[in-house]
């Protein structure tokens, strides 16, 4: 019987939506090591969040004003 | 587990670490703690990563998907560089259908494109990279070569055709070549590759290697390739006039226990290529009276002497 993940390990599963059994790869790895992966997953997920939201807003500009407002709401962009 | 299939498995985990730094923009050195683990593991955690980040937001990229199905090919194509950024291109391209992804891409400027490539899903890069002109895939590679982005680079090698991949890597450096090389998904497209390099551009390659202290993972390479590739690597090493590279690569193959995939090669070459080979095997008894060194020089010129006639 395996042990039990790591609390970092466990973290990092639910961030990325996976069950803990998908990431072996960290099994036996020290806490602080997957602690530091885990905080490099949520920058770069915090990273895209960013890049889409402000591509998102740039995007709705390139739709005709009478237009803007559907598109807002289609791309789930707030006024900004 | 012989040596050479141990070497290719850590190989192989190293590879999975560099795409995983890739997609988290970090140093691999950072990642260094995966060292260890086995590959497949790592290709896991890789793939669970990027899922994740490709997976986020993929309902809105669909409807601006939806949108650029809309507008003008043109208006899209300046909205995507001068507004959108690489990153949302890169996942509304993922979104779009093949064809709309090319027409699209065709649009933007290569440095742009050049860009987007690094963020885009990897098979869907695969589908849009075969289907766009050679001459934008060949503008487009050598700016990430420029740029040392071999892990994508690897990725439009291993789609197209290989006059168009010689092209991208003219001017590459050995130490690229090496890299984009390991890098490539698909191994079995380097054989081509490696049949139409010129002698003096692998005979550099395997001189980076020797270098560097790279000769297993050359050799792990090597031995990957279909026979035709492996032929050809042992033909030009045999007539390169590199006894110091012969006998490095002689040292490895015997260490790695590489000789079920050498073998092969080595008995499709002519006579005189087998000559060559031999020599340098004898050249490594010239090396030095111990014992270890006379062991190998032995224990080489056995392996050469079954090796059956062409």
């Amino acid at each position: 019987m395996s042990a039990s993940p790591l609390p970092e390990t466990a973290a990092l599963a639910a961030r990325l939506g996976v069950p803990a059994e998908h990431l072996r790869a960290l099994d036996g790895c020290a806490a602080e090591d997957v602690a530091l992966l885990d905080d490099a997953v949520e920058l770069a997920l915090r990273a895209e969040d960013r890049a889409v939201s402000d591509g998102l807003a740039a995007a709705v500009r390139f739709v005709p004003r009478p237009l803007r407002g559907r598109a807002r709401a289609l791309l789930g962009v707030g006024r900004g | 587990m012989s040596a050479v299939a141990e070497a290719t498995a850590r190989l192989a985990t190293r590879l999975e670490v560099v795409k995983l730094a890739h997609e988290l923009d970090l140093g691999v050195d950072e990642l260094a703690f995966l060292a260890g683990r086995a590959a497949d593991d790592v290709r896991e955690l890789r793939v669970a990563v990027t899922a994740a980040l490709h997976a986020r937001h993929q309902a809105r990229f669909a409807r601006l998907a939806a949108l650029v199905g809309v507008v003008p090919l043109g208006v899209a194509a300046r909205a995507a560089e001068l507004a959108i950024g690489p990153v949302v291109s890169a996942r509304v391209a993922a979104a779009l259908g093949p064809e709309d992804a090319v027409r699209l891409a065709q649009r933007v400027s290569p440095g742009f494109l050049a860009e987007i490539a690094l963020s885009l899903d990897p098979v869907r890069s695969a589908e849009i990279v075969r289907s766009l002109d050679d001459r934008l895939v060949v503008e487009v590679g050598r700016l990430l070569l420029e740029q040392g982005e071999h892990l994508v680079l690897a990725r439009f090698v291993s789609v197209v055709e290989a006059p168009v991949a010689l092209e991208i890597v003219a001017d590459a450096s050995p130490a690229a070549l090496l890299e984009v090389a390991l890098l490539a998904d698909d191994r079995s497209v380097l054989g081509g590759l490696v049949a139409a390099l010129d002698d003096d551009v692998l005979v550099a390659v395997l001189d980076h290697c020797h270098g560097t202290g790279g000769e297993t993972d050359a050799l792990s390479l090597v031995t990957s390739l279909d026979l035709a590739g492996r032929t050809r690597v042992v033909e030009v090493l045999a007539t390169s006039g590199r006894p110091d590279l012969q006998v490095a690569f002689l040292r490895a193959v015997e260490n790695e226990g590489a000789w079920p995939e050498v073998v092969p090669a080595l008995a499709r070459c002519d006579e005189g290529v087998l000559d060559a080979v031999r020599a340098a095997a004898r050249a490594v008894g010239e090396l030095g009276p111990d014992p270890a060194t006379q062991d190998l020089a032995a224990r080489l010129t056995e392996r050469l002497a079954a090796i059956p006639e062409a």
